[in-house]
């Protein structure tokens, strides 16, 4: 089971909130960040961060222990918290 | 304007283009009612999939339609946002798979 649960989403984008909802659904405790909803230094901060994990920034970018998950991809989500 | 004025006002336009919403119309009706919420920040309706710069110029690529839409339905069946999709993916005869960014980085004006 992997440790605590990262996510860098947008407010408006469907695939963020699928991801959100699987989460809540599956009862998986996270953090997330929308990013679209920052402004000035606070995104571009947030931003530089994401690109550590995705070069591109695209979003969702889901951090679940040592693996990284770019888009709602349930099989692998699921994989990566072991349910 | 709501949605699902939006819905109409499109469908009207891009299904004789070849471009047809996703069934699931409430996913539909979501992803409209966030591009109002650009339009509403930006003036413009960028993808409400992808960060906007703000700024028309830098997001042209992505004002929905946006100018992936073509490759993705091609390769893909169905847009970044599985927002518009081709006929037979809506049927299910092609094979649903996580539409990847196609947008360069480069292009990222954020």
């Amino acid at each position: 089971m992997a440790s605590k649960i990262k996510m860098f989403t947008l407010s408006t984008c469907s695939h963020c909130k699928a991801t959100k909802k699987f989460m809540h659904d599956n009862g998986i405790d996270f953090d997330y960040i929308d990013v679209d909803l920052l402004q000035g230094d606070d995104k571009q901060k947030i931003l530089q961060e994401v690109e550590k994990y995705n070069p591109q920034r695209s979003f969702p970018t889901i951090i679940i222990g040592d693996t990284i998950i770019i888009g709602f991809r349930e099989s692998d989500i699921r994989e990566a918290l072991g349910i | 304007m709501i949605a699902t004025e939006l819905y109409e006002m499109l469908k009207k336009v891009q299904e004789p283009k070849g471009y047809f919403f996703n069934k699931d119309k409430e996913w539909v009706l979501t992803i409209l009612g966030d591009l109002l919420i650009n339009k509403d920040r930006y003036g413009y309706m960028s993808c409400p999939c992808r960060l906007a710069a703000g700024n028309r110029e830098k997001d042209a690529d992505i004002i929905c339609p946006c100018q992936y839409r073509p490759e993705d339905i091609k390769e893909y069946g169905s847009c970044y946002c599985n927002l518009y999709v081709s006929s037979q993916w809506n049927e299910g005869r092609i094979e649903r798979q996580y539409v990847p960014e196609r947008r360069p980085k480069e292009k990222s004006g954020f």
